[in-house]
């Protein structure tokens, strides 16, 4: 059953970098330590949607569905970030 | 007996499992915005009020949270292996293994709780009831109103995947799916997959971002 082995393995997996990320978390790694524990949590997110949820033998129509809302949420992330981020620099005074 | 589940407008059972995975992927793609949405405000938050957040993200419960990890994880793996074991034509080992699932669930919601008592005992409220006196300003009382509206709503995402994987344990149990049509367990175990991969990303933001 090939097919129960990779769910085993990606269950480990998990378990594994969820296990990293609770490590790191003590570490002072200043400020890195939200990218990597940002970084692995999508790591272990694509890891679900890939081979729990198969997107890995996934058709196209429903790859473009998830495509679609990852899309719109990174256009909503980006603007937002653009829009927060520069607020200080709006502020200073005129040279 | 594969045709007694195929509708009219559709030619065939492929045609007809495909137009269901569609719908059901349409409509995670909105719960993603759903959520998206709230982890992006919580971003534009922490832009204004990071240290206030870090000095927050101590005061919840790092244990407990990361054991709810470690929960939602393995209930997620076991339903992937329900419907693995329905395609391998195993109806008995499945209805286990999503019984188990739904009670993992439950724990979840038990430790979840277990986490908002302890708040509620410090005085940690949301919104305009919030009074935990070690940490009184408008970041951390920001911060938790968040952590409340972001892991209330998973909860009661929770508590609707436990419902439901109820019901699909059993269908499984009835002899209603079999390998050629589980379009219900197969959607149903996408819904409890989507809430895992929400709380990936709820764990680092209120737990581990101290």
């Amino acid at each position: 059953m090939s097919g129960t082995r990779s769910i085993w393995l990606t269950w480990l997996a998990l378990l594994l970098l969820a296990g990293l990320t609770f490590g790191l978390s003590f570490l002072p790694l200043d400020g890195f330590s939200a990218p990597v524990a940002l970084l692995i949590a999508i790591a272990k997110g694509a890891l679900v949607v890939l081979i729990f949820m198969e997107m890995l033998g996934a058709r196209v129509s429903s790859r473009l569905a998830l495509a679609c809302a990852l899309l719109l949420l990174a256009t909503l992330l980006l603007l937002a970030s653009a829009d927060v981020l520069t607020r200080e620099i709006a502020a200073l005074p005129p040279p | 007996m594969a045709d007694t589940h195929l509708r009219a407008h559709f030619e065939d059972l492929p045609k007809q499992t495909h137009a269901a995975r569609l719908g059901m992927w349409g409509f995670l793609a909105s719960e993603v915005l759903f959520f998206g949405a709230l982890f992006t405000l919580f971003a534009a938050y922490d832009a204004e009020y990071g240290a206030a957040f870090r000095e927050a993200a101590r005061h919840t419960d790092l244990l407990l949270g990361s054991l709810n990890t470690a929960v939602l994880i393995s209930a997620s793996f076991l339903v992937a292996l329900a419907v693995a074991a329905v395609r391998a034509e195993r109806p008995s080992r499945a209805t286990w293994l999503l019984l188990a699932a739904a009670t993992l669930g439950v724990v979840f919601l038990v430790l979840k709780g277990v986490e908002y008592a302890h708040h509620f005992r410090d005085g940690i409220y949301p919104g305009a009831y919030y009074r935990f006196a070690t940490l009184p300003g408008d970041g951390a009382k920001i911060f938790f109103t968040l952590y409340y509206f972001m892991t209330g709503l998973h909860a009661v995402h929770v508590i609707v995947g436990v419902v439901l994987l109820c019901a699909l344990a059993w269908m499984t149990y009835r002899g209603r799916f079999t390998a050629e049509w589980h379009t219900p367990l197969e959607l149903g175990g996408l819904y409890w997959h989507l809430v895992d991969v929400v709380w990936i990303f709820l764990w680092p933001i209120f737990y581990l971002l101290r």
